[in-house]
Parts: C-alpha cells; structure tokens; sequence
C-alpha cells in the first residue's frame, strides 16, 4: 500500500456511491408511474384475430447492458445486420428500443447527466477501461429494477408499451395473431421477459430468445409461448441469473421458472465455447483456430431455433 | 431544546446499533420523547423503503401523512406488545421490571430499522430488511440482558419468545389491522388499496390505448 493513499476513504467512497446509485436506481420507473393515470380497465374482453394474419414473424431486439443509447454504436450492430440480411422478407426485425429506460430516452439524451454518459460512450467506444463500465453498472440496476417483484409491473408496463408502440409502428396489427419474438442480449433478455406479460394480453404470441441473457423468474414467463436461452459454454455472466434470483433455484417448486421449466417451455442450448463480451464472444467476427467465426455460429444458432420453432415464413409454409 | 432532544436520540441510537443500549441511563420523560421521535424516525424510514407501495397507490400530500401517522402507530403498537410480552416474562423468570424501561428498551430495538430506507434498493431491498430483522433482534437480547440483568443465554431464551411471540401476533393480528387501514384508506380516497404493485399484472388490457396514459 502507498503510504498516505487514502485508500479507506476511497473504498468507503465507492461503496456509498454504489448504494446512493442502487438506491436511486427504481426513481425513474417510480416516477413514470406517478405520471401516468389511473388506469380503466378495460370493460370487454379482447378478441383475437380481427385482423388478418400478415403472415409474418415480428422480432423485436433489445440490446445489453453495454448500450447507452439506441442511437449509439453497437458491437451488435453486425449481428443485427447479419439477421436483418439473412432473414429478408420472412420476418420484421424491429430495433431502436432502449430497454434500460421507462422514458425510452437512452442515457446520451434528454438527461441532466447525457453530457457524461456521451463522454463515457465515446471513451467506451475507444476502449478505455474502467470508467466505462459506468453505463454497465446503471443498466444493469435497471435490470434490477425489472426483475424486483415491487419495481417490475411498473418498469414491464413502461416498457411493453414502448416495444407495442415500436411494433404498431412498424406495421403489427393488433389482432392479427402473428408472432412476436422478443429477442435479448444479456440484461435484454430480463427486460423481454418481463415485456412478455403485458404484449400476450394483447393477443400476440409471444416467444423470447435470449442471447446469454440475465433472466430472472419473471412473472412474464407464465405467458411466453417459448423461452429459448441460447449460450456460450464460458460465458459466466448469464450464470448469474440462476444464482441472484431465489425463485430459479430448485427449491422454489411453484416459481414462474421452475413452472416454465416443467411445462417444457424453455430451451437451453449452449452454441459455442464463448464469454459474456471478451474475445471469443458471441459477437467476434475474427475467424477461431478451428475455422469457426462466432458471430456467424450466433446468427445460425438464432436463425436455426427460430426455424426449427417453425416461426420463419419459409418453415411456416412448409 | 429540539437539538437536545436530537442529540439525545442520536445517542441512544448509536449506543443501541452498537448492541450497548443504555436502557436505565435516561429519564422517564426523556424515555417517553426518545421512543416517541424513534417511532416517528422508524415510519417514514420504512415508507421511503416502501416506495413502490406509496406510488403505486399514489400515496402523496395529506395520505401519506396519513400513512405515516398510522406506519408510526403500527411501530409503537408492535413494539410496545413486545415489552408487555417481555415484562410478563420478567416476572416468569422472577426479574419484575418497570413496564416503561421494558417499552424504551424494545423501542431501542427497533433503531435498526431507522436504516429501513435501504430497502428501496432494487433485488436485495427485502434480503436487506431481513437482515435489519436481525439486528434488531440482536439489540432487543442485549438490551433484554441488561434490564433483567441475567446471563446471556437466559436472555437469549426471554428474547425470542418475545420477538417470536411478537412475530405470531403480528401474523395472525395483523390481516384485521389490515383490514381497518384499508376500510379507511377506501373510505378516504375512493378507492380500494393495492397491496402490492404485483397486482397491476391482473389488469387486463393496459396496452390498450388510452388506458394508460400520462396525466395532462
């Protein structure tokens, strides 16, 4: 240790910064729901299937924990771009929700403190260390948010209604019955669950695929048609989700998960020897000694479920 | 003085947390101030953990001085159970004890709770306000040791038949306590309270446009 390092002062410092940022963590979903109205419910229920089927699967992206903006630069841009040429006109993938804000407003925008997240974007992007992770850490407390059994009927409304209206926009009909796939990277993936419960009551099927996603038992589970939890056999971080979350461990019988689990009606599959976000991850593009390229294995493996669930036109034809 | 009395609270408090309550080195009256100002403290620390409660019944303005009136006498009813149960309990052990040190001594018990805030934390608020539980238990069997002045094991045993004697009552009392508070909160506002923000998920058809919409 440096002599006269206040070291102490800076641990305690980081500790009460982190507890003052978890803390602070539900304000934002809290008080989008203070501005909301009461809600009415609705009087009749609803029907399915008014509108024609438009015969097309409707895939709805929500990145990791690593976006500060939807606008920003992705490292999952080539995936999108790779699934987006691949799929052509079998499918609409809809991209642009920023998952980790009830306000749909990404951290670089319309924010007191968008001046610093655009300054730890850019040295993101450069790949500085440390302070980066920043953007990490607030998004991964908003998945905190969404999988909190207090905080998540709010934060899921909030966001349900963004990926609805994205979806709406995009040309989905509602009644249509056509499918909805919510597709996840990382804490993505616990936002799409917790999406899930509120799109299904509008009569979409709805099926999520995570991508080495953090999921938690969320109570959207119960109304996902299929859960695919796609994964790399070193990627630690989506270990996570079985271990922080008391209600996926076995002992919780009756969990949304573990009901899910016994219903068949989620899939684990492990597609490569790949981590979390270092090199080989799911997104690396630099052929590995055996030939492999990751990203390539990634869009096949996405493709291939979303095809072997029959959800492509092509499959669907057949 | 008010800085007195804070002072004085801040005190206890901190002697309490250290597991060291001074349960017979304060006046009566300063008792009766310091396990009042204490009930107060624990209430709204309990309500600003239970934020997701208050939003989702938009508890704001006159309700949640409402709210906080009836959280405080919760504190004081639970905790003033507690010192009957425990003053009952000194006799049993053959220690009879002034009700009113037995009131201010689980009263100090609950200064843990002052913490109650952190529960707002997203995920481990409520492993944090188990753990909370805990402390409080720790300092209600030190303090339960110092009045009686008996050992530690014995102390032990006189603790947790209060605190699980405490936990019963409050179990199987608390639904019509419940029950009362809602009748209220009903009679006030105009509309049913929400025990939990879980039950939004029963809402049928929230993404049906103009259900739920931002307030003009």
């Amino acid at each position: 240790m440096i002599a006269g390092f206040p070291l102490a002062e800076i641990v305690v410092g980081a500790v009460a910064l982190l507890l003052l940022l978890l803390m602070t963590a539900p304000f934002e979903a809290l008080w989008w729901w203070s501005q909301q109205e009461e809600p009415v419910q609705r009087r009749a229920p609803r029907e399915v299937g008014p509108a024609p089927t438009q015969g097309t699967t409707w895939i709805v992206y929500l990145a990791g924990v690593g976006t500060a903006s939807s606008e920003s630069s992705r490292p999952e841009q080539p995936l999108l771009d790779r699934l987006r040429n691949r799929l052509g006109d079998e499918a609409v993938l809809v991209t642009g929700v920023f998952p980790y804000s009830v306000l749909d407003h990404g951290l670089t925008t319309d924010r007191d403190l968008s001046w610093l997240w655009r300054v730890l974007d850019r040295m993101q992007r450069r790949k500085w260390p440390v302070l980066p992770l920043l953007i990490n850490l607030y998004n991964v407390f908003q998945v905190l948010v969404s999988a909190d059994r207090r905080y998540g009927p709010f934060f899921s409304l909030a966001m349900a209604r963004t990926i609805w209206g994205r979806l709406r926009a995009a040309g989905y009909q509602s009644g249509s019955g056509d499918p909805v796939v919510l597709l996840g990277w990382s804490g993505g993936g616990q936002i799409c669950l917790g999406a899930s419960w509120y799109l299904a009551d509008q009569g979409a099927p709805v099926y999520v695929l995570s991508l080495g996603g953090v999921l938690s038992s969320d109570p959207g589970l119960d109304r996902v048609r299929h859960l695919w939890h796609l994964h790399g056999s070193r990627d630690r971080v989506h270990r996570l989700g079985a271990l922080l979350f008391p209600s996926r461990w076995p002992t919780s019988r009756d969990s949304s998960w573990n009901r899910a689990k016994r219903e068949g009606r989620i899939t684990t599959t492990e597609i490569g020897p790949y981590t979390h976000s270092s090199s080989p991850s799911y997104l690396t593009r630099r052929p590995q000694p055996d030939g492999s390229v990751p990203i390539e294995v990634t869009t096949e493996a996405l493709l291939g479920t979303l095809a072997g669930a029959g959800l492509l036109v092509r499959d669907r034809a057949r | 003085m008010l800085s007195d009395l804070f002072q004085l609270v801040l005190a206890e408090v901190g002697a309490a947390l250290t597991l060291q309550p001074h349960v017979s080195g304060v006046g009566a009256g300063d008792q009766v101030l310091v396990g009042a100002v204490l009930a107060v403290l624990v209430a709204v620390s309990m309500l600003a953990g239970e934020s997701a409660l208050l939003a989702i019944n938009r508890v704001r303005g006159l309700a949640y001085w409402l709210t906080l009136a009836m959280t405080a006498t919760g504190v004081l009813l639970l905790y003033l159970t507690q010192a009957s149960l425990l003053w009952v309990l000194g006799i049993a052990i053959g220690q009879p004890t002034d009700w009113l040190v037995l009131a201010y001594a689980t009263l100090l018990a609950a200064s843990p709770k002052l913490l109650s805030f952190i529960q707002i934390v997203p995920g481990f608020g409520p492993f944090l306000g188990r753990l909370l539980s805990a402390w409080g238990f720790l300092v209600l069997w030190a303090a339960t040791a110092s009045v009686f002045a008996v050992g530690e094991g014995l102390a032990l045993l006189v603790a947790a038949t209060a605190g699980l004697t405490g936990l019963a009552a409050s179990h199987f009392g608390g639904p019509p306590l419940v029950r009362v508070r809602d009748r209220i909160w009903t009679a006030i506002t105009g509309r049913p309270m929400r025990r939990s923000s879980a039950e939004l998920l029963q809402l049928p058809g929230l993404l049906d446009d103009g259900v739920v919409g931002e307030r003009r």
